[in-house]
């Protein structure tokens, strides 16, 4: 008995002893402190939001921290709010994996005195769930420019298809529905047929078999469309697969990382997205602004943003970081992320 | 004589539990100084009880020998159908003991299907799981309903003596009954002997599908519970809440020393185990390490807590 209560004994004390090593982490005084939330661990395209992020909170003295759920499930993020309202963190930023799902979870946090600004995506409809929203430029006019380029790409006329990610995602849903508010509004787009909505779920192989797909079904198919990364590149090993980069268009949402090789062989003729850097730099320094400046919000106000040009509040406190990016041959190795 | 006592109480498999549960309170604190409070550490629990409820009812019946992968299904199906027919007009105070009846149907479809077919119930229930999952999603497509009466929303928020949430104090409830049906009646007894050797069972005039169409019943039931709950804390019902569950809840059941093939188990245990997984978690994002960080660090617990006690188990056979 008295063996085995030893033996327990320093067993625990070995737990403890291993996890002692590097705890202690306290608030500094007079600091302020900034968690972000992505969408979830393990998508390149955050890391420039990160990395933005955390230079603008420190070079404003702040402490920043980034935690991120492993998965995508509506749920995933709450648990980890609700850690950061117990450590009492002056901002939550984050990029929320569900429009409502959160709105309890956040309000808690904003009763506790926490800012919280939506970053990259918003609970759009839910506005008064958090304070502010950082997004990385206009998605309508991104949506609006894109199926402008892409169409002049094709001449103005012909059928296309697009590659979305799943049925239910909010960016792309909305991408979809602003292309086909051009095509039944616009004279000029009547040429334009969309012929099916293939979702590829963002995952790299289905999003490649979808493609291949259409181009099977569709062989006068003249354009691929895809407002998501994965389902860009899908459409381009697709097409370049089938040694169509001829008669098919394929364009979309692409970060430039990605999209580089297939820019640069031709099969993609380019492709738009925002500077994601510059998201997540912006949201910090908004953090810094509301937590440590105080400012009020209000529709029109402009804000001075270090390094970059000031930018303007919109209704519902919606702050757009930049203008979108259009990536082509020419300027495509001036970015990385 | 005495001597032997004490080990036979410290070789118990609730001891293993109990001192798990201790480690994890004491590495918690050592991780983070903001674990050490009461009023969070049980507010945590509010976010994994709806698991937990469900865990319950499934330790009763992975004693009997069977397993069920359509409890996270279930649950978001009960309450997609209950939101269905609330957005139609129909008050929610009418609409929980529906939800119940839907969960413990959806239940019995699985017992039915088991015990008829004689199909194993992992792939049964595997099958039931997309099923019922879909039919949520086309019961009310993507978008979540909500809108929600304010008596009915905020369930995690709502305490007993103060500090205690209901979601967790009904864990603790059934938690308790289980055990005592287990340990002290005769019920429990035929059904841990259901799970040592239906065929036995069977010969001594246990009606072996009976009990096992039963104990799928209770977890359907379970599940609409949690299910329920789920739409009270979310104040929302969407078809993809609850993805993923199932593991977390079979981690759980076997965490708590629950046999997967069956025979010998403990809702007290389970509910042990319920700490260790919501103590350990919430530690390790006060440190802000990863969720897989977190599972991983779960399923080496598992796996260690596991070998211990089967380690225990031959022990104990040798000296008691």
């Amino acid at each position: 008995m008295k063996k085995f209560l030893t033996v327990f004994l320093v067993l625990l004390l070995c737990a403890s002893a291993l996890f002692a090593a590097g705890a202690k982490e306290t608030k500094k005084e007079g600091s302020f402190s900034v968690a972000y939330i992505p969408i979830t661990s393990g998508i390149p395209y955050f890391d420039p939001i990160i990395e933005g992020m955390k230079e603008s909170v420190e070079l404003n003295g702040g402490i920043f921290s980034m935690i991120a759920p492993s998965e995508v499930t509506p749920t995933s993020q709450i648990p980890l709010i609700k850690t950061q309202i117990q450590k009492k963190v002056d901002v939550i930023c984050i990029s929320p994996n569900s429009v409502d799902a959160l709105n309890p979870t956040l309000d808690e946090a904003r009763a506790k005195g926490i800012v919280v600004i939506t970053v990259n995506d918003d609970i759009i409809g839910f506005e008064d769930h958090r304070d502010a929203t950082v997004l990385s430029a206009d998605y309508d006019q991104l949506a609006i420019d894109s199926f402008k380029k892409f169409s002049a790409l094709m001449d103005y006329k012909g059928d296309f298809v697009v590659i979305s990610s799943t049925t239910d995602a909010p960016f792309q849903n909305n991408q979809i529905r602003i292309y086909k508010e051009i095509m039944a509004n616009e004279s000029k787009f009547k040429g334009m047929n969309m012929l099916d909505i293939l979702y590829g779920n963002d995952e790299p192989l289905k999003s490649l078999t979808e493609s291949e797909a259409a181009l099977q079904k569709y062989p006068n198919l003249n354009g691929i469309i895809s407002p998501t990364t994965v389902g860009v590149i899908g459409a381009a090993q697709a097409v370049e697969n089938a040694n169509r980069q001829r008669s098919v268009v394929a364009y979309g949402l692409g970060t430039p990382n990605q999209s580089r090789n297939y820019i640069k062989n031709g099969v993609l003729d380019g492709a738009m997205l925002w500077d994601t850097y510059r998201t997540g730099f912006v949201a910090g320094e908004l953090a810094y602004k509301l937590a440590v400046e105080k400012i009020e919000l209000k529709s029109g106000l402009n804000i001075k943003i270090n390094r970059y040009d000031d930018l303007k509040v919109l209704d519902k406190n919606i702050i757009y970081a930049g203008p979108p990016l259009d990536l082509t041959l020419d300027n495509i190795d001036d970015h990385d992320f | 004589m005495n001597k032997q006592k004490t080990l036979a109480f410290v070789l118990r498999p609730s001891f293993t539990i109990l001192s798990f549960i201790l480690i994890s309170i004491i590495v918690g604190s050592v991780m983070s100084p903001y674990f050490l409070d009461l009023w969070y550490l049980l507010n945590s629990t509010t976010i994994y009880a709806e698991l937990g409820i469900i865990a319950l009812a499934f330790t009763l019946l992975m004693i009997a020998g069977e397993i069920d992968l359509s409890i996270a299904s279930t649950m978001t199906l009960s309450a997609c159908v209950i939101s269905r027919m609330y957005e139609a007009g129909l008050p929610m105070g009418l609409l929980i003991p529906v939800a119940l009846i839907i969960g413990s149907f959806l239940g019995a479809i699985n017992g039915l299907i088991v015990t008829k077919t004689r199909l194993p119930s992992l792939i049964v229930t595997l099958g039931t799981m997309s099923l019922y999952r879909g039919i949520a999603q086309v019961l009310i497509g993507d978008k979540s309903v909500s809108g929600f009466p304010k008596w009915f929303v905020g369930i995690d928020n709502k305490y007993f003596l103060k500090i205690i949430p209901v979601p967790l104090l009904i864990l603790i409830v059934f938690a308790i009954l289980f055990e005592l049906l287990l340990t002290k009646t005769f019920y429990g007894r035929k059904l841990i002997s259901v799970g040592l050797n239906s065929n036995a069972a069977t010969y001594s005039l246990v009606h072996v599908d009976k009990y096992k169409v039963e104990l799928f019943v209770l977890v359907g039931l379970f599940s609409a519970v949690a299910g329920v709950f789920s739409m009270s804390r979310l104040h929302l019902a969407k078809y993809n809440i609850g993805i993923g569950g199932e593991l977390d809840v079979i981690t759980m059941v076997l965490l708590g020393g629950t046999a997967f093939e069956g025979g010998r188990g403990s809702t007290l245990g389970t509910a042990g185990a319920f700490f260790i997984i919501v103590f350990v978690r919430t530690a390790m994002m006060l440190r802000n390490m990863s969720n897989h960080a977190q599972m991983a660090v779960v399923g080496g617990l598992l796996i260690v807590v596991l070998m211990l006690s089967s380690l225990i188990e031959s022990i104990r056979n040798k000296f008691c």
